[in-house]
């Protein structure tokens, strides 16, 4: 069985895949160990299946290796087994992961509850076992789990083209690719299936917020591989907002302040530069008449050309000059990522500084 | 209030048979049991209310109310909307007062208002212009704040989300709380984790405000700061009939957090039809005619603080929109399956 590949890195993907194989086995034959003594003393619930595997050994293995042993059991009790498989997903954490869906969803036979009649067509043939399915589907739904071509056949081998169950797995299919990818802010690709570093997370997060097209960010490692803790300062800046802090006069105050942002469900800290404003509040709305009155174009041609420069960064309350984030959130650490900020703001040391990190709440 | 006066009040002796089939007494209740109140039945089976059972009718529960029951916009489960005379006594100066005003600010307002050049009509012609916008719910005061209302899970014991509704000093209102999508075990909720603010501005005596203004406009147009984190717009039209009741039209609203403000423009074609959350297979466009509220609803599954400041809600014209709903809308076969 065991064939090494040409090139070590080949060798390396074998052996971990027979190592991963050889440790599904050894869990199987734990459950069906557990299986075979209880079923000596008598009925077990399948809860107890789940429930035997040891916390720090609940994976997509132990789950898939549970799935396995009652497929090769071939009861008859699949709703309750995959109704007390599905509330296990998340200790498992499975919860988000395509293929145990579609191995729970295998678990209904195949051919058995497809609608002959006229009568078996119109009403829920099957009512249990198609509620059953529609559970575990709704289950993936909320997870956000995007189903595919597959899964749909799976379900649809077990139940018929268009019965109730399928027509759900149908529905997933025609509306979550639609709505997968509608945050324009946020491309979730950078983030699925992958496990990521906080310092990834934050550029991410800087990425998002940052809506100035021109906004380059930077990340600068202060330790090497060797540390245990990894230390680094993220920042997003723009060169108008360069420019802004350029224009600053001699000891005004700028504010570093924290907030927090959701990439997905990872909730990332950053801190921003900002400077009160000295522009009146931004009128968005002009009222406009439907007769032109032309008599003094100039002097609005030339309120509008003053209008033109204002930038994004200049907003109603407070003039952003700087987002960053940093490895640890605190008043130290901050005056250091001020002073990275500073080799390229030079203006920087001529202003007050009010770092505000401390006691503070984030989300406010 | 007027609208749910039951019929009990009017003919005393009868029982209100026409909701019996689903209102928590059942008509085969015995004396006995009627001449104990509801809380020393509890106390004698040892049941808590939070674990009471549902229900079945001789027909079934509906979940969606059907036209048998008294009003019950909202679903609520044994919902009763009986009560006493002397509770009308009781609540109508405060309804006079309260509603008579409003009732007189209409009047004021039509009078003054009286003028041959009709807005509407001339924007139905065609004169909103391109890049035209309006604002229509702003949030600078507490009494505008007050057209909002906000729920969550745990208003209904179905959960523990948070949520609160506040003015900021910058003159915007800020939506906050914390979602939590820890299930109660009571046997019935199956989902949980959501906070939503809606609008409930209604003419005198509970009449619906239709948004109908805004047929003209292409857009939605919100302005807001968010967290990172989804929301979900709804515009709701429920009609008279029950199975209207439960009628919104979605879209997502995507927030990228931080320090900036958003102008969030969501075309009115985008919306679909959703039936209390569930997109439906037989899609159409909004009508602005049916829609009597707006809501923000958070329900994204994360466990966690949120907050969405809110500047205004208001329309906004694009010309060049010339799409008039995204979604196909196929024509299903005449016989089909789609009812069952």
């Amino acid at each position: 069985m065991l064939i090494l590949g040409s090139n070590a890195s080949d060798g390396a993907v074998h052996v971990s895949m027979v190592l991963a194989q050889l440790s599904k086995r050894v869990i199987t034959a734990q459950i069906r160990s557990l299986t075979n003594t209880s079923q000596e003393a008598g009925l077990v619930h399948v809860e107890k299946q789940f429930e035997a595997v040891v916390p720090e050994k609940r994976d997509k293995d132990a789950f898939m290796a549970a799935i396995a042993t009652f497929k090769e059991k071939r009861g008859r009790t699949h709703v309750e087994f995959i109704n007390t498989a599905l509330k296990y997903v998340k200790d498992y954490g499975v919860h988000k992961d395509l293929d145990t869906y579609k191995s729970l969803l295998d678990v209904f036979p195949k051919g058995k509850m497809i609608p002959q009649t006229a009568f078996q067509k119109v009403f829920l043939h099957y009512p249990q076992q198609q509620n059953c399915a529609v559970k575990v589907l709704d289950e993936m739904e909320w997870h956000g789990v995007q189903p595919d071509k597959e899964i749909h056949d799976i379900v649809v081998n077990a139940f018929g083209e268009w019965n109730f169950a399928t027509k759900k797995v149908k529905r997933m299919l025609y509306w979550m690719p639609k709505l997968k990818h509608s945050n324009k802010y946020l491309d979730r690709r950078h983030l699925e299936g992958k496990s990521l570093s906080p310092s990834e997370l934050a550029g991410i997060a800087l990425k998002m917020m940052s809506r100035d097209p021109a906004t380059s960010i930077s990340l600068l490692k202060l330790s090497d591989n060797s540390d245990p803790v990894d230390k680094w300062f993220a920042t997003a800046q723009s060169p108008s907002q360069q420019l802004l802090l350029s224009e600053l006069q001699k000891s005004e105050e700028v504010f570093v302040d924290g907030g927090s942002v959701y990439v997905q469900d990872n909730l990332i800290r950053f801190v921003t530069l900002t400077g009160t404003t000295k522009l009146s509040p931004l009128d968005e709305f002009k009222k406009e008449e439907l007769d032109e009155d032309y008599s003094n174009w100039f002097e609005e041609w030339k309120k509008q050309r003053h209008e033109a420069k204002r930038s994004i960064h200049q907003q109603d309350h407070e003039t952003v000059f700087a987002m960053g984030a940093m490895f640890q959130n605190d008043n130290a650490t901050a005056l250091r990522w001020m002073d990275q900020l500073q080799k390229r703001n030079p203006n920087l040391e001529n202003l007050r500084i009010r770092v505000r990190l401390d006691g503070k709440s984030w989300l406010s | 209030m007027i609208s749910y006066f039951p019929g009990r009040l009017l003919f005393p002796k009868i029982r209100n048979t026409s909701c019996a089939f689903f209102s928590k007494e059942s008509t085969s209740s015995n004396s006995l049991a009627e001449s104990k109140t509801n809380s020393e039945l509890q106390d004698y089976t040892g049941k808590s209310n939070l674990l009471e059972k549902k229900k079945v009718g001789v027909f079934g529960t509906s979940t969606v109310p059907i036209n048998t029951n008294f009003p019950n916009p909202k679903g609520v489960i044994g919902y009763d909307p009986d009560f006493s005379v002397k509770e009308i006594v009781a609540e109508l100066p405060n309804t006079r007062k309260t509603q008579g005003a409003k009732l007189a600010e209409e009047i004021k307002d039509a009078f003054s208002n009286i003028s041959i050049e009709k807005p509407e009509l001339l924007e139905d012609i065609g004169f909103v212009r391109h890049n035209e916008a309006r604002v229509e719910y702003e949030f600078d005061t507490p009494e505008k704040l007050d057209l909002w209302k906000i729920g969550c899970d745990s208003d209904w014991k179905e959960g523990f989300s948070t949520c609160s509704l506040v003015n900021s000093d910058r003159g915007t209102a800020v939506f906050s709380g914390n979602i939590s999508t820890r299930v109660l075990k009571d046997g019935r909720v199956e989902r949980a984790g959501w906070a939503s603010m809606k609008l409930e501005d209604r003419k005198s005596f509970n009449r619906k405000k239709f948004l109908s203004k805004w047929r003209n406009f292409s857009h939605l147009l919100l302005k807001v700061r968010g967290d990172g984190r989804s929301y979900k717009i709804m515009l709701h039209s429920p009609l008279s009939m029950d199975f209207t009741w439960g009628d919104s039209f979605s879209h997502p609203l995507h927030t990228h957090g931080g320090p900036y403000w958003q102008y969030e423009k969501i075309p009115f074609s985008k919306f679909f039809h959703t039936v209390a959350g569930r997109i439906q297979d037989r899609q159409y466009r909004v009508n602005l005619e049916d829609t009597s509220s707006i809501g923000i609803v958070i329900m994204d599954r994360i466990d966690g603080d949120f907050k969405l400041e809110i500047d205004y809600i208001g329309v906004y014209n694009d010309t060049t929109h010339v799409e008039d709903f995204a979604y196909e809308t196929y024509t299903l076969p005449v016989f089909n399956t789609h009812g069952f």
